[in-house]
Order: C-alpha cells, then sequence, then structure tokens
C-alpha cells in the first residue's frame, strides 16, 4: 500500500531484524515473526528506529496473519482485536511518527473489514441497511480524515523553497507524503460510499453519501494528474457509484475509459475488473453481442501471468453468465444453432474453471449443475481417429479424458438431484444418469484404444521414453475408471516398479492403490487375500518412496486390517516398516495404540488373571500410543488429544507421574495448554475425558506430593468448570457428564484404596473435599451430585475396614448436606434432579445416612427407591446390610436381614428381600451375579450365626446349625466359591460358627 | 618464440639507445638458445614473476626470473602455472578459486589427461579431485570418488604445493561422513604449515572433530589457543569467529546454554552481517541453544534466519533445514517444514544432513 518511512537498515552492522521480519513475513510465518518481534525489542543491537515502531509492526503482522484464517475461525477475531489494539496505541504515541500515517490508513482497513464482514453476518441484503457496517465505515472516514489533515501539515512544512533541492531525502519524503494524501483522499472517498450502501434503502442519506463519493472521485480523478493508479482507482470507483444511483451510462464512459487506457501494465488487473463490470452492465441491458465480444477481445489475449488471477477468473465467470443469457434470449426467438454452439463453448469454458480450485470452481459447478447435463452427443468423441504416430494418440486421448472427466462432475451433480429428488423425477433423472454414464464408458474406450494404437507406433529409437510411460499411464487409469481394476492394478503396478523412485512410478503407485481399495470395497472379494496381494506392493512402496503418503495409505490400510483382526505382530510389522517421518503415519500409530489400549482396558475390566499377559498388551499400546503423540503434529487435535490421554493413564498406571503430567498438563503438545481454545475440533466426550484424566494426574501429583494443595485444589477446580462448561451444550452431552463425573468419583474411591498410608489418604480426601465443596456451589445440578458423589466415594474410601473415622464422617456429613438440598429442592420443583438420575441421588444419601450411622434415615431413603421398584439389587444388598448394622443395637434386625421386611400390601410380599432371597434371586443368574450370590450366602450364614448367638440357648444352636449347613451347602456346591478370598473368608466364618458350636 | 623475434626486428630499427640496449640483451637471450620457459607464480601484492620453476614445496616456490631465482612463501602465492599446460587447466584454477567447482570441473573435462606430464598432470589431478571433493561437500559431486582421487594425490605427491590444501580438504570430507577420527588426522597434519592461516585451520577444524565426537570439553581445550592469539590477517580473523561459535556450541552441550545465547546475541549485533557463513553458523548455534532450552518457536527461526538471510554457505544450510524440517512441525507449519525437507533432498543429496535421524 505505501512505501515505508521506516529508515534503512545499515546493510553491514549487526543483526538485520527488518530484513528478517519481512522475510517472515513473506514467508506467512506470522507467529514465529510476532515471536521474533517480542524478542528483538530485548536486544542490545536494535536501533531505536526499529523500537519506535514496534507496535505498527505487531499490528501489521496480526492483520496479515488474521487474513489468512477463515472469517469463523475464532482466532482470526482475536488477531484483529490485537491489530487494532496495537494499532490504536501507536497511534496515540504523544510524539508524531513518521509512519502515524501508515497506522491510521491500516487501521481504516481495518475497521472497513469489520465493516464487510459485519454486512456478511447480516446476510442476503436487505432494505433495512446494517448499522453496525455503517458505523465502521463513517469511524473509517473519520481515520480517513484525520490522517489527511495530518499529512496536509507536513506537507505544507515541506513546500518549495522550505525543503533543500539538494537534500534527496527530504525531497523523496515530501513525494512520499504527497502519496499518501492521494492514497487517504481515496480509501475517504470509498468508506463514504461504502457507508451509504450499507444504510437503510429509504435513508436519504444514502444516495447523498454515494453522490458525495462520486463527487470527490471526480475531485481526485480531475485533479490527480501524476499518479495514474490513483486517477484509475478512483475512476473505476466512481463508475461503480454511478450504477448505485442509477446513472448507468456514466459509469460505462468511466469503465470504457479505463478499458482503454494504454501501455498500463501495472493496471492490467484493474482494467479487467472495469471490463467485468462493464460486461455486467451490457448484459444486463440485453446487449449481449457487444459484452461478449468485449470479453472475448481480452480473454483470448491473456498473458501466462494473469491466467489465474482472481480479476481474470471473475471476468470468465461473468463471461460465461452473460453467455448463458443470450443462449436463453437466442432459444427463445429460435436460433437453437447459435444457442447450441454457445452452450458447448461455456460448458467447455466452466469445465477449464474447475481446475482453478476454490470459490471459482465452486461458481463454476454450479452455474454447469444449472445448465443440466449436456443431452448432446459428441459423435467425434466416440469415434476411433487414425493416429500418425504416439504423439498424436496421445493428444487425442487426453482430449477424450478430459470431456469424460468433465462429464463425470455432471454426473455427481446430478446424483445429488437425484437423491433430492422423488417419484417420477427420479426415474428420469436416474435414468438420464445412466445414458450419460454409459457415454463416459464409451469415450474412455475410445481413449484407451487411440492409446494402443499409438502404443503399437512407439519406435524405440526416435520416441522419446516419457511418452511411453504417460500413454501406459494413461491406460492405467482409464482403466480404473471403467471398473477393469485387476487390469489397472496390473499395469500401474508394472509401471512404478520399472520407475522407481520417480514421481511418475510414485503416480502409478496412486492407480494401484485406487485399484486396490476399489477392490476391497466390492462384496464379492474377500479382504483378506486382497489384503495380502497388496502386502508386497506395500512393502515395494514404503522401501521406493519411503515419505510418500501412498506408502503410508498402503502400510497404514494392512496395518488397519490386522488390527482389526487383532493381529497385533502383523499391524507392528505393517507399520514398522514406515519412516517415523512419513507423512500421517502418526494416524495409524495412533490406531494400533488406541486397539491396543481398548483390549487393556477390557482385560482390567474383565479382571484378567493373566498379568503378565495384561501388562505386555499395555506396554505394547504405550510404545503406540507414544509414537503417534510424537508423530502426529499438533493441527490433528484428536490424534494428540486421544493418544496423550491414553498415554498419560498408561503411565499413571506405569508409576511414571511425571510422564503423566509432561503429557496432559505442561509438555508442549500437552491437551491442557490448548484444549480450550479447540474445542470446536473435539467431540464434547473427549474433551470431558481429557479433564477427567487431568484430574486424575493431578491426583497422583498430590499423593506423590509434587504439588501442593493449594494449587492442585484450584487446577482440579478448573477441570472440574470445564468439564461442566463443555456438558451443558445438550442433553446427550449433560448424560455424558453425569457419568463421567460419576466415573470420576468412582476413580477417587480406587485411588484411595489403593493408598495404605492412612495419612495420605486424609490428605488427599481433605485436598479432595475442598474441591467438592466449592463446586458443589455451582448451581449446575449436575456439578452437586457429583460432588455428593465424591464425597460418599471419599467417605467410603477413608474408612478403617468399614469402620467410620473423622474424615469419613466429615464426609458423609457433608454428602449428606448436599444431597439433602437436592431432594428437598426437587421434591418443591419436579424434575430439578433428572429423572433418570434420582434414584442415584437418593442411594448416594441413604449411603451417607449409613456412614453417619443414620440407620433409619438411610433405610426410609432406600425403601423410597424400592417402593417403586424392589428389582434394585444393589440397593436390596445395601438395605440388607443396614439392617445388619442396625442389628448391632436391635438383634432381631439379623432377622430382617436374612428373611426381608416392609410387606408390600398389595403383593403381600417383601419389598426389602434379605439375603435369604437375595441368594435365590442371584442364584438364577449365577453368569452375571456370582460375586453377589456369594456375598449373600456369607451374610447370610453371618447373620444367623450372630442372631443365634443373641438367642437363648436352644435357638442358639439351632441358628448357628442352620448358619453352619448354608455354609456347608453352599461349599459343597460350588466349591471355588468366588476365588481364594471367598474360601478363606467362607472358611473362617465356618470355623467361627463350629467354635460357637463347641466343635 | 617466433612472435617475439618480429617484436623485436622492428623495435630495433626505430628506437633510441635504451630501448635498443633492452631488445639486445632479449636478443641475446633469445638467440644463445636458453629456453624461455613459462612458468609463473601469481602473487597476491606484487608483480607476477614468470620464468622456471626450480623448487616447489608445500611451503615455498623458488623460481629462476632470467636467472636469478626468487623464493615466495605459497601463503603469498595466488595462483602457480606453468610452461606448456593447456589454456583449460588456468580457466579451471581460476573458477576454483572463485568457488566455481562445476564449471571449473566442465573446462577440466576437455582435457586429455594422457598428453600432460609432470607437474601438469599433477595439478590436473589435484585440480580435479579438489573440484570434485568441494562440490559434493556443496551437496552434488561424487564424494567418495574424490576422497579416493584425493588420498592418491596424497600418496603420490606427498611435497606437493597443494598438499595442506588437500589435507584440509580430506578432512572436510572424512568429516562428512563421520569418519571423526581420519578427519582428525587430516587436521592435524595442517598444524605442520607454516602459513599461520592454516595453522589457525588445524585447531578450529580439530576443535570441530572434538565437537561432533560429543567431547565439548576436549573441543573447548583445543579452541583456547586460537581464541586467544591475535589474527595475523582478515581470514585467520574470520576463523577466529568461527571457533568463538564453535566454543559458545560447546557451552550450549555442556549446559550453559543461556549464557552461549547471549554471547551469540551479542556476536550477532556487533558483527558484519555480510559474512554470510559467519551469520549462518551464529543463528544455526543460536537455534541449538533454543532447542536444548526447549523453545521450539525461537530455534526455528534462529533455523529459518540461516534459511532466508544466509544460506550460501552449503554445510550451515543443509543443518539449518535438517532441524526446520521437525521444528517447524513443532509449531504448526507442516507444510513448511514438509518442503523445508524436500529442498534437503534436492539441494543436498550428498550432505549428512540428508539421512540423519
Amino acid at each position: 500500500m505505501l512505501l515505508s518511512h521506516g529508515f534503512a537498515e545499515n546493510a553491514n552492522a549487526g543483526e538485520p531484524y527488518r530484513r528478517f521480519l519481512q522475510k517472515l513475513r513473506e514467508e506467512r510465518l506470522f507467529d514465529l515473526a510476532l515471536v521474533y518481534l517480542e524478542d528483538s525489542q530485548k536486544r542490545s543491537g536494535v536501533d531505536q528506529e526499529f523500537l519506535s515502531a514496534v507496535e505498527l509492526e505487531r499490528a501489521l503482522l496480526y492483520f496479515d496473519s488474521a487474513l489468512l484464517l477463515s472469517p469463523k475461525a475464532p482466532q482470526r477475531a482475536e488477531k484483529l482485536n490485537e491489530t487494532e489494539k496495537n494499532l490504536r496505541k501507536f497511534i496515540d504515541q504523544p510524539s508524531k511518527h513518521p509512519r502515524r500515517s501508515e497506522a491510521r490508513l491500516k487501521l481504516g482497513a481495518l475497521l472497513q473489514l469489520r465493516a464487510e464482514e459485519a454486512i456478511k453476518l447480516a446476510g442476503p441484503k436487505k432494505d433495512s441497511g446494517v448499522a453496525e457496517a455503517v458505523k465502521f465505515y463513517d469511524a473509517a472516514h473519520k481515520l480517513y480524515e484525520e490522517a489527511i489533515t495530518e499529512l496536509a501539515q507536513i506537507e505544507n512544512e515541506l513546500k518549495g523553497a522550505r525543503v533543500d533541492p539538494q537534500d534527496k531525502d527530504k525531497i523523496a519524503y515530501r513525494n512520499q507524503v504527497r502519496i499518501e494524501i492521494r492514497e487517504a483522499q481515496l480509501y475517504a472517498a470509498k468508506a463514504i460510499e461504502d457507508r451509504g450502501r450499507s444504510r437503510a434503502s429509504e435513508d436519504p442519506q444514502r444516495k447523498a453519501d454515494v453522490e458525495k463519493a462520486i463527487e470527490l472521485y471526480s475531485s481526485l480523478y480531475l485533479k490527480e494528474s501524476g499518479l495514474a493508479g490513483i486517477r484509475t482507482f478512483a475512476l473505476l470507483y466512481r463508475s461503480g457509484a454511478q450504477v448505485f444511483v442509477g446513472k448507468t451510462e456514466d459509469a460505462i464512459d468511466g469503465y470504457q475509459r479505463i478499458i482503454d487506457l494504454e501501455n498500463a501494465d501495472l493496471l492490467r488487473p484493474v482494467q479487467f475488473t472495469a471490463l467485468n463490470e462493464l460486461v455486467q452492465i451490457l448484459a444486463s441491458q440485453e446487449k449481449y453481442q457487444p459484452a461478449v465480444e468485449r470479453a472475448e477481445a481480452w480473454l483470448s489475449k491473456l498473458r501466462p501471468d494473469e491466467r489465474d488471477s482472481s480479476e481474470v477468473l471473475r471476468l470468465q465467470i461473468t463471461h460465461a453468465k452473460s453467455r448463458i443469457q443470450w443462449m436463453k434470449k437466442l432459444k427463445e426467438e429460435g436460433e437453437t444453432k447459435i444457442a447450441s454452439r454457445l452452450d458447448k463453448a461455456v460448458r467447455s469454458d466452466l469445465r477449464l474453471l474447475l481446475r482453478a480450485g476454490g470459490d471459482f470452481a465452486d461458481e463454476a459447478k454450479e452455474i454447469l449443475s444449472s445448465m443440466g447435463a449436456s443431452g448432446t452427443e459428441d459423435k467425434a468423441s466416440l469415434e476411433v481417429p487414425k493416429v500418425k504416430n504416439l504423439t498424436e494418440a496421445l493428444e487425442e486421448s487426453q482430449k477424450r479424458m478430459e470431456d469424460a472427466d468433465a462429464e463425470s462432475l455432471n454426473i455427481a451433480m446430478m446424483e445429488e438431484q437425484i437423491n433430492a429428488a422423488g417419484g417420477q423425477e427420479k426415474q428420469d433423472l436416474t435414468a438420464q444418469r445412466n445414458a450419460q454414464q454409459s457415454q463416459i464408458d464409451q469415450v474412455r474406450e475410445v481413449a484407451i484404444e487411440i492409446l494402443k494404437a499409438g502404443l503399437l507406433k512407439y519406435d524405440n529409437k526416435k520416441d522419446d521414453r516419457t511418452q511411453l510411460f504417460a500413454a501406459r499411464f494413461r491406460m492405467a487409469y482409464l482403466l480404473l475408471k471403467l471398473g477393469d481394476t485387476r487390469e489397472a492394478i496390473v499395469v500401474g503396478e508394472f509401471l512404478s516398479r520399472t520407475s522407481p523412485g520417480t514421481p511418475q512410478g510414485l503416480n502409478a503407485g496412486s492407480v494401484v492403490l485406487q485399484g486396490f481399495r476399489d477392490l476391497l470395497n466390492r462384496k464379492d472379494v474377500e479382504p483378506m487375500s486382497v489384503m495380502a496381494e497388496l502386502a508386497p506392493y506395500a512393502e515395494f512402496l514404503v522401501a521406493t518412496w519411503p515419505q510418500s503418503a501412498e506408502a503410508v495409505a498402503a502400510s497404514g490400510a494392512l496395518a488397519q486390517l490386522a488390527i482389526n483382526a487383532k493381529d497385533w505382530d502383523r499391524a507392528e510389522k505393517n507399520l514398522g516398516i514406515l519412516p517415523t517421518s512419513s507423512p500421517g503415519v502418526g494416524k495409524h500409530y495412533f490406531d494400533l495404540g488406541a486397539a491396543l489400549y481398548d483390549q487393556y482396558r477390557k482385560m482390567l475390566a474383565e479382571k484378567s488373571t493373566d498379568e503378565a499377559a495384561m501388562i505386555a498388551v499395555r506396554d505394547r499400546a504405550a510404545k503406540w500410543l507414544q509414537l503417534a503423540n510424537d508423530n502426529v503434529n499438533t493441527e490433528e487435535a484428536p490424534l494428540v488429544l486421544g493418544s496423550a490421554r491414553a498415554l498419560a493413564q498408561i503411565r499413571l498406571a506405569q508409576n511414571q507421574t511425571d510422564a503423566a503430567v509432561k503429557l496432559m498438563l505442561d509438555g508442549d503438545k500437552a491437551p491442557m495448554k490448548w484444549l480450550d481454545s479447540k474445542l470446536d475440533q473435539i467431540s464434547p466426550a473427549s474433551a470431558m475425558e481429557a479433564y477427567r484424566t487431568a484430574m486424575q494426574v493431578v491426583v497422583q501429583q498430590v499423593v506423590e506430593d509434587k504439588v501442593d494443595s493449594d494449587s492442585a485444589t484450584k487446577t482440579i477446580l478448573g477441570y472440574v468448570a470445564k468439564l461442566q462448561e463443555v456438558g451443558e451444550k445438550s442433553d446427550d452431552d449433560r448424560k455424558r457428564m453425569l457419568a463421567i463425573f460419576s466415573a470420576m468419583a468412582t476413580d477417587l474411591k480406587e485411588k484411595l484404596a489403593q493408598l495404605d498410608s492412612t495419612k495420605k489418604r486424609s490428605q488427599l480426601a481433605e485436598v479432595l473435599m475442598v474441591v467438592v465443596e466449592v463446586a458443589a456451589k455451582s448451581d449446575v445440578v449436575s456439578t452437586k451430585m457429583w460432588g455428593a458423589g465424591t464425597l460418599v466415594a471419599l467417605a467410603e474410601g477413608t474408612e478403617d475396614k468399614g469402620n467410620s473415622t473423622p474424615t469419613s464422617e466429615k464426609a458423609f456429613a457433608k454428602a449428606k448436606d448436599i444431597l439433602q438440598k437436592l431432594v428437598d429442592t426437587n421434591a418443591k420443583q419436579s424434575g430439578y434432579i433428572p429423572a433418570n438420575s434420582l434414584n442415584l441421588v437418593r442411594s448416594q444419601y441413604a449411603r451417607a445416612a449409613e456412614g453417619m450411622k443414620d440407620y433409619t434415615g438411610a433405610i426410609k431413603m432406600y425403601a423410597e427407591i424400592l417402593d417403586e421398584n424392589d428389582a434394585f439389587l444393589e440397593i436390596q444388598m445395601s438395605v440388607a446390610r443396614v439392617l445388619q448394622k442396625s442389628a448391632q443395637s436391635n438383634p432381631s434386625y439379623y432377622k430382617s436381614a436374612i428373611v426381608g421386611a416392609r410387606p408390600n400390601p398389595k403383593t403381600q410380599r417383601n419389598v426389602f428381600w434379605g439375603w435369604g432371597k437375595i441368594s435365590q434371586v442371584t442364584n438364577g443368574k449365577m453368569d452375571v451375579f456370582a460375586e453377589q450370590f456369594f456375598e449373600a450366602r456369607y451374610q447370610l450364614a453371618y447373620c444367623r450365626m450372630m442372631f443365634g448367638m443373641s438367642m437363648n440357648a436352644k435357638e442358639r444352636t439351632k441358628e448357628l446349625t442352620a448358619a453352619e449347613k448354608s455354609i456347608a451347602e453352599t461349599r459343597g456346591l460350588y466349591p471355588n466359591l468366588g476365588g481364594p478370598e471367598d474360601i478363606k473368608r467362607y472358611d473362617a466364618l465356618l470355623k467361627q460358627i463350629q467354635k460357637e458350636l463347641g466343635k | 618464440m617466433i612472435h617475439v623475434l618480429k617484436q623485436l626486428t622492428r623495435t630495433s630499427c626505430c628506437q633510441p639507445t635504451l630501448r635498443r640496449a633492452v631488445s639486445c640483451a632479449a636478443m641475446l637471450v633469445v638467440v644463445s638458445g636458453v629456453s624461455y620457459a613459462q612458468d609463473r607464480v601469481y602473487v597476491r601484492q606484487g608483480t607476477t614473476a614468470q620464468g622456471s620453476i626450480t623448487e616447489l614445496t608445500p611451503a615455498k616456490v623458488t623460481i629462476d626470473v632470467r636467472g636469478k631465482e626468487q623464493t615466495y612463501q605459497l601463503k603469498e602465492v595466488r595462483k602457480i602455472t606453468f610452461d606448456k599446460e593447456p589454456i583449460q587447466l588456468d580457466r579451471a584454477r581460476d573458477l576454483a578459486l572463485e568457488g566455481k567447482y562445476q564449471q571449473a570441473l566442465e573446462e577440466l573435462r576437455g582435457i586429455q589427461r594422457g598428453s600432460l606430464e609432470g607437474r601438469v598432470q599433477q595439478d590436473f589431478d589435484f585440480y580435479q579431485w579438489y573440484c570434485e571433493g568441494s562440490q559434493s561437500l556443496l551437496g552434488s559431486g561424487d564424494q567418495m570418488a574424490a576422497i579416493k582421487g584425493l588420498v592418491s594425490i596424497d600418496k603420490a605427491n606427498p611435497n606437493g604445493h597443494h598438499r595442506f590444501e588437500v589435507k584440509e580438504l580430506l578432512g572436510r570430507l572424512a568429516l562428512a561422513i563421520a569418519n571423526y577420527d581420519t578427519a582428525k588426522k587430516f587436521f592435524e597434519a595442517l598444524d605442520q604449515s607454516p602459513d599461520a592461516q592454516q595453522k589457525a585451520s588445524s585447531i578450529y577444524y580439530t576443535g570441530l572433530v572434538l565437537f561432533m565426537q560429543g567431547q565439548t570439553a576436549e573441543a573447548k581445550a583445543k579452541l583456547k589457543s586460537l581464541l586467544s592469539a591475535t589474527a595475523s590477517s582478515p581470514e585467520m580473523g574470520r576463523l577466529k569467529l568461527f571457533a568463538a561459535v564453535l566454543d559458545l556450541r560447546c557451552e550450549n552441550e555442556m549446559g550453559n546454554s543461556q549464557a552461549a545465547l547471549d554471547e551469540l546475541n551479542a556476536m550477532a549485533d556487533r558483527e558484519d552481517n555480510t559474512d554470510l557463513p559467519l551469520f549462518a553458523k551464529i543463528n544455526n548455534a543460536r537455534g541449538d541453544c533454543y532447542q536444548k532450552l526447549n523453545q521450539p518457536q525461537r530455534a526455528a527461526y534462529s533455523y529459518l534466519q540461516t534459511d532466508l538471510l544466509f544460506f550460501t554457505d552449503p554445510e550451515s544450510h543443509a543443518e539449518a533445514l535438517f532441524h526446520l524440517k521437525k521444528l517447524l512441525v513443532a509449531v504448526g507449519e507442516p507444510a513448511k517444514a514438509a518442503q523445508a525437507g524436500e529442498r534437503l533432498s534436492k539441494q543436498y543429496a550428498s550432505s549428512p544432513w540428508k539421512n540423519k535421524k
């Protein structure tokens, strides 16, 4: 935009700060440039001029970096805000910096950008205007006016005799100032115009603003004779404004003057823009022929470096549209031949535009789609021409391949239409699609025949070997497209094996891989046999092009199949041949590591007795997850997160807490450092699991005294808050959050159980209690529930062999308090506690009451649950236990614990089952409830013994004998019981009973 | 010879006494049949000596100039040419001196080695392998062939005037293939040179080998004498600066990364940035320090400064590209990382950095 006022850096002395910063900017390495700029400020060798413009440089970097991001990216807004902040800070400096006007103009540009974004956000044009945009344009205009005033003052100080004609620097500076004044005037006029356009249609100021802008443009155009760029832009904008106020002929005149400029190479892009506008105006006036002719006159003489410019591509789109409008008119007038020729030309041009990519390709695609299928048979494409040599064959086949590929795009668009259609329309479109596909296939077959003919004419001595390769490669590609997959694979493989290490050979490899992919998608093919064929080729790819995406894809596919079959050795072998630096290999490492990790977790859940095997699986998982974590780049957030989380869990299990900390909390890629800013890329479930894992890591740090309680508390609270934030987004997320909270409570309980030191348990519990107390103050029900659940878990974990301790009592009391409030609120506000969580709250309340020895309160709450549905086995067992505990003060409760209590008036059956019924019910489903069965039988015998011991002698013996018998029966039916621990306790109980019986 | 006679004939007709006397002397020389050899010694400062070389050692050259012997230390000599040598050889020599090794090799290809003899053939051999070896250090010559060629020259002509150049290049080639012990032997041999700058090179390169071997304390000790020496020439001054950078790299390896970095920054602010190889070394060293300090962004921009501004020294450039391959991924620029890797492979195919893990 403007020449920099920056003083020239001394080319020789010291570090070239400016030059390097400029290079980083050119390379678009803005983040690094920002770090470098910050660091430069602290260096002694940097000169004062550089330092004085740091905010401006910083602003320019943020601005350029923001422009690269999509308008929807959250970082874009942050960067634009930083730009504005730094620009304003620079402008507001007390001393007038020579680059102040540059900063003003940039700030003006930023405000205009914000206005444009406000307009986009407001959606399709509304007559009501966009007030936000008006505000920004107004602010921009004011900035430009301030810049003009200040620059005019400077110019005045440098006028005429005030500057020594020999002082070249001052003269150059004066010229620079003049240019900046003109630029500021141009932008100021543009801001007024855009402000007007953004106003509501009935606002009288709307037209007034645009008319004012026209005046200013005219003034600039007439006064400024030297600066061709300024004049031309003034004319361009003026013409646009004239169209807006209905002065179309004036606008046409303006555009034509720009187009007619000669020897203005630098202004050619502006000329194309003017031509684009002119063509649109002429087309709108139905002057199609002049519109088309003017466009073609320029498009037929494009310079090579212009073809991909946005101005030329825009003109090509406009040219296509105007020809389509013309076509319609010609058809109405019966001129179908001309219309048909136009149709063909437009389609051909639009297909070429598809290669441009980006928005222009999308627009071209849309236009082609609206034109529908061509319906015209190009007979020439279906004939096999005679070719003299391979070169001709390549040319002829190329044309047909391009046509076929372009028509395939039409097919893709038709598929979308077919999916959206129904009934007869669907049938018609499907028939049309099939007919077109058949034609495309014929064209491709013809292309193959041409190539074959060309290959026969290949002369080893005269012709170019690269042409030979090209012809064969095209054949492989065409065979693939025609579905002759095996043939395509054979040809492709031959080509790649005979051109090892070359880009062409690799391209042939892509065809082979696509062929294998197509085979695997077929239902009539056995995947394992296809993979067996692919394996040696994959090894060849890896050996020959180790860094290629194709090698990674092939080995990755083989590895995936092996993972699916849980063949870990084979999966490792397939991945092991790839260099770790191969692009995209991290994802495959992750797949294998994640599968092994799942296997390990499954073995944990199944309480596998083969500990060595479990550890082996775990360590294997760790290896691959570590490789994944090392090799996936930070842009692949889900992979980085997944690998870090799983690996952190393994490191905790391996007692490598520091490694877990680095992975999750403070390493370069640690999720806790970046998760907040990339939540849009991560599923809520994964994010919540990550916070859970992070909590586990911090808890372990507390246990190992690696972090002080206060900072651990603060950190954990932070994670709870974030978890809550993520979990509140939808009902599904809320359910997931509850499950995770519950799992976190279990995590803590297990952690406490693992600690053999009472002191450690209490220490951890104290930290967590603080966390929970704070968290439970949240308005969010699920957090309160989590808090209560965690307190119950803490309490249970700090009991001493089932007996209460001061810590456990404290925790139970706090839990009961929270739960009481929840229950009371729910009584007043139905649905306060989610229906599917009500019983959880009740059971936690009951547990807390039990923990505080309020057995009556506990039983009452259990009764509420079981009255609704008595089939909750765990609740039934809890009730039986509470009854047992109650029996310490009243032995009759032992009987209740055995036979149950609380008869249902309707069914006459006990709502509380007691151990007797529990053992009956569970005995019927030993495959699922074996543990509960053996527990019930044990407690049954125990209660019998205890009840007996409270009775008189006769009853005592009876009960004790019954207890002895029940143990013997159970042992007789199930000699191994629930395992060695069960055998021990059953034997101990039996001995006790027998001792009481005097045996 | 015929050309000279014609000149003398013209001169003797028309000139005053003094000229006539000179021409007579020249005539006498011609007439007496003494062969007028065209060996030339081009000195760095002064006029070129033309005559017949009577002695040529690794330290000096003695040339008989019309019956009077003149001796020059080789450090004062820019180049030596020989009688009856093909013109392409001298062109190649000049190109090699300018660092245009590929062009020099093309000139040498136009010469039939079998037609050469004696010193001319020896010089041809030297330049052929010297250019091939130097080119391979730039990333594209046949390194192994050059090593073999230079070793054979060293054996065949151990007292040739290119002896120390051969030693130095062999040392650098051995370093390039990580054959450190061999490299050290060659560099240590440079110490025998009478030229102070070559002695300084010996110290610097030996220090470099020790550094590459991980013997940082030994490397530091080695460099000490060079660091404290007074520079006797601009070239030696430059070597001192290289040594200073290497010394700071040692400090970094020994755990004093911040201190090393501070000093490297001070050097960057102080020295002349037109010395591209020096700044490349400074930046690479800074990159190493930042990596040790676990600051990947700063490390990345340090190596980038070598890549974008100071890329003329191929060894430093290859090193920078190697680090950028990984660092740019770590700072969220995977596409640029891939480009760096590609450029390393293409531009420096024979560099050890290409295949380093």
